[in-house]
């Protein structure tokens, strides 16, 4: 009863300026009550509703006042929807700075009006005229689903971002840039990245969805960030389009919380396309978190859905791909007239054919260019040096090939699905044992390879429970990975990346250290240099250092340092992987330390790979043999 | 100690990426807070405008100041060209270098350059790059202005100046 009052009390600004149709409203109210639209799905996307755990009730995620319409609209579909309808009587006129409800819930409107059937004659229609000058600048044909893949050497940026892109009619693949996207990002200018990650996770941040040119997110992922970018082109029919957009208008000045691992921007889109296309209950399928390219792979399930992909090599995938291709003199060349060690008119250079003039010049201003924005080299007349350049290039009447990177054979979307069941029968310190390990996210270097940036592990929370089945038989948790990291970026003569890993979590010491074999919370991290001696093989090397502590370990914390060698093969179906690591650990007792292995990974289908990891470790002087069979399920 | 090293550790790790899943604030018909090395011209002048912040019932428009955005968030077509080519310039300089690519493509269809006429576009522009890009400084005006200067003088491309 008071909620009604309150309810009325609100209606009498509405019902001195309007006089709307009381009979009407109640009328619609009670039709939307026998119709339980209030608890339509399609009112909770619109309005992004999900289920309290706690009390069966629901909540929404939007937190700004104005999005709802009734006083406690976050937290009552009922009460929401209502007021809702009560608010599309009202002749609010629409200013620069005001609208009409019919306006600024024109998704809400639209669909409501689809059930109840409004009666012009008495809820009069209002028009929308910043809504239509806004829909024709945007002049919406297709829905494009953008995933920028990793930055190169980063492998933690692998989880991704996804934004959508609303192409226009007559375009072109070359003429998409003028496109606008809509993005969902946490509002912040936050620089520090350990702030950032802490209020990332624990919903500190509020987030807003945005509409840019696409031009601008190619420079910012393309051009700057060096991250391919894959396009998936939807097929959504002109009115699901068109009720995209709707619902995109009603979020503009929506703040939502954020939530770096469940209601982050790939969420977000979801209900984007959950709203454009009813029934998909896309947003449902992760209601625990949401890593972009699985939210990728439930959009392209649905039936028909997908029409077209196309990949946007970055700027550097460009770049590389163009200077590996080069033979040494050209690569010199480059190098040398992009340092500005060489003379543009260099006689070397204009004894080539003018194709490979071309080509030349070309790369020479991309790795300039490069190097500047990535601000390795900081030369003052920067600029005027790269337009000589241009000028160079514009005077060699050539075109290039215009599109030479190859599009990789598999794509993002059918890469091995992110989490893991290991099965694994093995043998270790002379007893065997059998093992099962679940890691909910996301890839290491020896599962199939395809779909996933080149070079770059993450795994989180790779849990391990392990059974010995020599002596007397035990249960016991054998390892829990918090965080993995590996990122293998090959050295050239123009790039020169660091390679790096790090790992943290608890495991299991080892009984050489320590008869009890307690677990041992440990940091493990290193740096070194990569090669490439082929397309598929990588040479690394590494220092390393680790941390173990334990309260049980006799010899109390620990540390050791060391490195390790290793050489990764990736190929089609089977991932191999040498490695030699030494180590000395400073302990009451100091102890050297050393482990040899070799792992081997065929990929058996889809979903499936079987890994063999066997070798040597333990004390130089007392190496025990080792070895694990594990079958891969990812699911 | 070790566990107050390992969770600022795993912090610290995830950090990294700042990037991941979240991008900085965007700034609504979006040239606020991008990061443009080297850029020049109008796309300098128009990212140094600040962003005033938002008034709730603008709907994607974030600054009320911005040039050549409606209050809506969207690029008014009067500006279109120029706004494009000024945020865009040193992919333009490239490709005219070229003669040819996306970014000049797209340049192209904004000036309304018929498919046809476009192989034809792209061979005037990169012979006559010095005419159009006439130092590191210039600014999108006048790079619009010397194209169309250029294209005026084409018998072909003529048609499309205004």
């Amino acid at each position: 009863m008071p909620r009604l009052l309150l309810l009325c009390l609100l209606c009498i600004p509405l019902l001195a300026a309007a006089a709307p149709d009381n009979a009407y409203q109640q009328q619609l109210i009670a039709r939307a009550h026998v119709l339980h639209l209030a608890a339509d799905p399609q009112w909770h996307a619109l309005l992004h509703y999900i289920p309290d755990e706690l009390d069966g009730g629901y909540h929404s995620l939007a937190v700004t006042r104005n999005f709802f319409n009734a006083p406690d609209g976050r937290d009552d579909p009922r009460a929401e929807l209502d007021a809702t309808l009560r608010a599309f009587f009202s002749d609010q006129p629409e200013t620069d700075t005001k609208q009409n409800p019919q306006c600024a819930f024109i998704a809400r409107y639209h669909w409501l009006d689809s059930r109840l059937h409004f009666d012009p004659q008495r809820l009069p229609v209002r028009q929308c005229p910043r809504f239509e000058q806004w829909y024709h600048a945007i002049d919406p044909a297709q829905a494009t689903l953008i995933f920028p893949a990793a930055y190169m050497n980063n492998p933690s940026s692998m989880f991704g971002h996804t934004l959508l892109r609303i192409d226009r009619p007559g375009q072109d693949e070359h003429s998409r840039l003028i496109s606008y996207s809509i993005n969902f990002a946490a509002q912040t200018k936050e620089t520090n990245g350990v702030v950032f990650a802490y209020k990332g996770l624990t919903g500190g941040y509020i987030g807003s969805f945005s509409i840019l040119p696409y031009y601008q997110k190619v420079q910012e992922y393309s051009n700057m960030d060096n991250r391919d970018i894959w396009e998936y082109q939807l097929h959504l029919t002109p009115p699901e389009i068109r009720r995209l957009l709707e619902h995109a208008w009603e979020l503009g000045p929506v703040g939502f919380d954020y939530y770096f691992f469940t209601q982050n921007c790939s969420y977000q889109l979801l209900t984007l396309l959950d709203v454009a296309r009813p029934g998909m209950n896309l947003t449902a399928q992760f209601p625990d978190w949401a890593i972009p390219s699985d939210t990728i792979k439930a959009v392209l399930a649905q039936k028909g859905m997908l029409k077209k992909v196309v990949y946007r090599p970055s700027a550097y995938t460009k770049l590389s791909y163009r200077l590996a291709a080069m033979d040494p003199e050209e690569q010199r060349l480059t190098y040398g007239i992009a340092k500005r060690d060489l003379p543009l008119a260099d006689t070397q250079l204009k004894r080539l054919p003018i194709t490979q003039q071309a080509d030349v010049l070309e790369a020479a201003y991309d790795y300039r260019q490069y190097m500047y924005v990535s601000r390795k080299w900081s030369d003052e007349d920067n600029n005027l040096y790269a337009y000589r350049l241009l000028s160079a290039r514009s005077k060699l009447a050539y075109t290039s090939d215009p599109d030479p990177v190859p599009t990789p054979a598999v794509r993002p979307d059918q890469g091995h699905d992110t989490a893991r069941a290991a099965f694994t029968a093995g043998r270790e310190w002379d007893r065997d044992y059998l093992q099962i390990a679940l890691r909910p996210a996301y890839h290491d270097l020896l599962d199939p390879a395809g779909g996933y940036t080149k070079g770059a592990q993450i795994d989180f929370f790779d849990i391990a429970l392990r059974r010995n089945l020599t002596g007397r038989p035990d249960t016991r948790l054998q390892q829990f990975t918090l965080l993995d990291i590996l990122s293998l970026a090959p050295r050239n003569r123009f790039f020169s990346p660091l390679s790096w890993r790090i790992a943290v979590g608890w495991k299991r010491v080892s009984p050489q250290l320590d008869p009890g074999e307690p677990l041992a919370a440990y940091v493990d991290g290193g740096f070194g240099p990569t090669y490439a001696l082929s397309q598929r093989t990588l040479l690394t090397a590494m220092v390393e250092a680790q941390a173990l502590g334990s309260d049980r370990l006799p010899t109390g914390d620990t540390l050791a340092a060391g490195g390790a060698l290793s050489l990764l093969y990736t190929g089609g179906d089977m991932n191999l992987r040498l490695l030699a690591r030494r180590r000395h650990y400073y302990t009451a007792r100091n102890s050297e330390w050393a482990d040899y292995r070799a792992a081997l990974e065929f990929k058996l289908g889809a979903q499936t790979s079987l890994r063999l990891d066997a070798g040597v470790e333990g004390r130089p002087d007392n190496l025990f043999w080792n070895a694990a069979l594990s079958l891969n399920r990812y699911f | 100690m070790i566990k107050k090293l390992l969770i600022s550790t795993a912090l610290l790790t995830m950090a990294v990426s700042t990037s991941a899943l979240a991008a900085n604030d965007s700034t609504g018909c979006g040239l606020g807070t991008m990061l443009m090395d080297g850029k020049q011209g109008v796309a300098s002048q128009v990212l140094a405008v600040t962003t005033n912040g938002s008034s709730g019932n603008q709907t994607f428009g974030i600054s009320s100041g911005t040039l050549g955005c409606t209050k809506d968030g969207v690029v008014k077509s009067s500006v279109k060209l120029s706004m494009y080519t000024g945020a865009n310039m040193q992919q333009i300089a490239s490709d005219m270098s070229k003669g040819h690519g996306d970014s000049l493509n797209t340049m192209a269809s904004l000036m309304g350059i018929q498919k046809q006429d476009r192989a034809h576009f792209y061979q005037v522009a990169q012979t006559n790059f010095d005419k159009v890009f006439t130092s590191d400084k210039v600014t999108a005006g006048q790079v619009i202005h010397n194209l169309d200067g250029v294209m005026a003088t084409d018998p072909q491309l003529t048609r499309y100046v205004s």
